[in-house]
């Protein structure tokens, strides 16, 4: 299986020479399988969830009366499911299994426990499906990427601090004492994520801020969700695997360094850029303009690193699948975040604000960067974990391009689409239902790609499940043995 | 950078910059902001929705409406929501003190709603947008007939008086709009953020000369375009409240 053997052999490439030599590459994997495979796998599933849910909402733009006599499946309650079931179904979930093998595989340490990311992991989705039952049965919040009832959000935040403490402990007690570039975000994004989470929701829900204020927290909420959170487990996973599969060290450590720290100091102030012109004070969207440019600082900086540790090495790159996952979502990355800030401008936000485009924005950032940053690190460890291959090499490639292909054509469609909306919504001369109608070919260029990102999850899911299967048919076998009391050996299972 | 302790107080600073900068000095500066006296009228603003309309705001919240509606006016340099009419000046933050939640809205698939209720004065027509947009040339919206009773008559049974006269619906069926369809709409007919602020007065009107001062208000449905176009190519919201 070329995907599993064609990655170098040095898997020490990301980490200076070893001081002290802690478990083994073999020890950790299997002490992490069984919470790492339980976060990927019910992820996989949120995010064909995710996927179709989003695409039966894309089709709800183009054709509105498409399901809507039916209270649960209208517009407004279907975008939120899909996005949620996105971020905290599917995002967050990989983001866990992800960082929880990272750290042990960079710290050289065996997985402390898995009892508690088992039990936390389960709550962590009975959470997200009492949330997505609360917003279809109309008990939304309203707050955007908060939508969850109130119900759901203690279930959410007890979960993730139990895992972030188990996480830490394994963090703490690393034999590898070189700490490396994926740590610091990793343990960053642990952090700043129970901090967001848990403010956002005691602002809005308990102390309930008022008037505006309840805006301006759910903007600083939504942009440190996607930069802080999904940004830093997305740039820990190109960070790790960008210098490992292509087998030799990142170009600079200072240069990561100044990044990193530029980084988690700008990327969090650059919450208004899609509000501006709107009824906050000037200050505020004034400091996120200037944040947003000093980000191009540590954009810079990571670009550069990368592309010197790539090297022009584009042959490695050919042959090896994976190395195209993570190229391109540091690819995806930088046109996100460039996107991001080019639309923050007022000049440009005059036509972009409240239109389709910031779509373009979270469709680069969540789907081109971060999903394709961790499908890298599952194509790569779950083979490891469960020594068995990928079922198919095929799907694999066919979930690349999908997913890369299907975010380019999204992207684009909703970027053009929102900025000919906004031109006709400029134009008063121009009838507010012109406006819609001049948007449509956009918008189903947009939800094709939808349809083809939904398709290349399908694929995932599918490639997934089959391994899960080969990999639980002994535990099944022996179960059935156990249960039936015939206990004679069947051909061609390991045991 | 090997040290965990030191890269933990790092990371928490970083983000306690924008914690304190974003969310902790504006609730101390802001958070106390009071309903006003408007000074034309002695009235105080905002004075939020209450009966029908606030159980309506619990419709829309429930429904989603922000998903697709934003509720906020820009200011006439950086878009134009004035000239369109979606407003005679831009949403400033005394016009949301008495709402929960706060529904800004991020994107418009529909029209901004922050003056609804300057646009719609019918509730009859509203209702039968929300049951069927269609029905009043807003094909755009996706219609909520959920939110209406659906009922056969009989040979020669009169509809209800509350029934609604759909076009394109057949005779022996009448549509009684649920106690959400008229919250719902009692909420949108009440919004409307279209009095003069401090901080946000309405443009001075224009008085052409020989009418006396007693011709009716100019509304928002009366603005004129920034530059004073004249009327002929002005959009006239009340004729399509779509624009």
């Amino acid at each position: 299986m070329s995907v599993t053997t064609t990655s170098t052999p040095v898997e020490t490439a990301t980490s200076v020479t070893p001081v002290e030599m802690g478990a083994t590459a073999a020890e950790i994997d299997a002490s992490c399988r069984p919470p790492v495979l339980f976060f990927f796998t019910s992820a996989g599933v949120w995010l064909v969830l995710a996927t179709v849910l989003g695409l039966l909402a894309s089709i709800q733009l183009v054709a509105p009366q498409f399901l809507s006599g039916c209270p649960v499946l209208t517009f407004g309650r279907l975008r939120p499911v899909a996005e949620n079931a996105l971020l905290y179904g599917f995002a967050s979930q990989a983001a866990y299994g992800v960082l929880i093998w990272m750290l042990c595989r960079l710290g050289r340490v065996t997985l402390c426990c898995q009892f508690p990311y088992l039990v936390a992991g389960a709550f962590w989705n009975i959470g997200v499906t009492l949330g997505v039952i609360g917003i279809f049965a109309g008990m939304s919040t309203s707050f955007k990427w908060l939508e969850f009832p109130r119900l759901a959000g203690p279930i959410l935040f007890i979960a993730h601090m139990v895992i972030a403490v188990a996480a830490l402990v394994s963090f703490h007690s690393r034999r590898e004492r070189n700490v490396y570039v994926s740590q610091w975000y990793l343990v960053g994004g642990l952090f700043w994520f129970a901090w967001i989470y848990s403010a956002s929701y005691l602002l809005l829900n308990s102390v309930q801020v008022r008037g505006v204020l309840q805006g301006v927290v759910n903007a600083w909420y939504m942009n440190n969700f996607l930069m802080l959170w999904l940004g830093s487990i997305g740039l820990a996973s190109i960070y790790y695997f960008l210098p490992k599969l292509l087998g030799r060290p990142l170009y600079s450590r200072g240069l990561a360094v100044f990044s990193f720290w530029a980084y988690a100091f700008f990327a969090n102030w650059t919450c208004f850029g899609a509000l501006v012109g709107g009824p906050f004070p000037a200050w505020m969207i004034s400091t996120s303009i200037g944040a947003n440019l000093m980000l191009l600082l540590p954009l810079v900086g990571m670009a550069l690193n990368w592309y010197q540790t790539i090297d022009g090495d584009m042959d490695t790159i050919k042959r090896t699948p994976l190395l195209n996952f993570t190229v391109a979502s540091a690819a995806f990355f930088l046109l996100a975040n460039v996107l991001q800030i080019l639309l923050s401008f007022r000049s440009v936000s005059m036509v972009t604000s409240f239109t389709y485009a910031w779509g373009a924005y979270h469709t680069f950032f969540i789907f081109g960067f971060f999903a394709l940053a961790v499908f890298a690190a599952i194509y790569y460890a779950v083979p490891r974990l469960t020594n068995i291959a990928w079922p198919s090499e095929q799907l694999i490639k066919l979930h690349f391009g999908a997913t890369a292909g299907g975010t380019l054509l999204a992207g684009i469609g909703l970027l053009i689409a929102g900025i000919v909306q906004g031109q006709g919504i400029n134009n008063p001369n121009v009838t507010f239902h012109d406006v819609l109608r001049s948007t449509n070919i956009w918008l189903i260029l947009a939800a094709l790609g939808g349809a083809l990102i939904a398709a290349g999850q399908v694929a995932f899911l599918l490639n997934l499940l089959k391994l899960a299967r080969t990999h639980s048919e002994p535990f099944r076998r022996s179960a059935i043995a156990f249960v039936t009391g015939n206990d004679a050996p069947i051909a061609g299972v390991k045991r | 950078m090997n040290s965990g302790p030191l890269i933990f107080f790092g990371i928490f600073l970083t983000l306690a910059s924008s914690f304190w900068g974003f969310l902790l000095m504006p609730q101390m500066k802001m958070g106390n902001q009071q309903v006003t006296e408007i000074a034309e009228t002695g009235q105080l603003y905002p004075i939020g929705h209450s009966g029908m309309a606030g159980q309506g705001a619990e419709v829309y919240r429930s429904l989603g409406c922000v998903e697709c509606h934003t509720r906020q006016v820009r200011p006439r340099n950086l878009g134009g929501d004035i000239a369109r009419g979606w407003g005679n000046r831009r949403s400033v933050a005394q016009d949301y003190l008495k709402d929960y939640p706060v529904l800004l809205g991020d994107l418009r698939v529909g029209p901004d709603l922050a003056n609804a209720g300057v646009r719609h004065t019918n509730e009859i027509e509203l209702l039968k947008l929300l049951y069927k947009p269609q029905s009043v040339n807003m094909g755009g919206m996706p219609g909520y007939p959920f939110l209406f009773q659906r009922n056969h008559l009989t040979q020669g049974q009169q509809p209800s008086a509350d029934a609604l006269k759909v076009e394109g619906e057949p005779a022996d069926w009448e549509i009684i709009p649920s106690e959400n369809a008229r919250a719902l709409a009692a909420y949108i007919l009440s919004l409307r953020s279209d009095v003069s602020l401090f901080e946000a007065p309405l443009p001075p009107k224009p008085k052409p000369a020989g009418q006396d001062t007693n011709a009716a208000p100019a509304s928002a449905t009366n603005a004129q375009p920034a530059g004073g176009a004249p009327a002929a190519s002005a959009p006239a919201p009340s004729a399509n409240p779509a624009k």
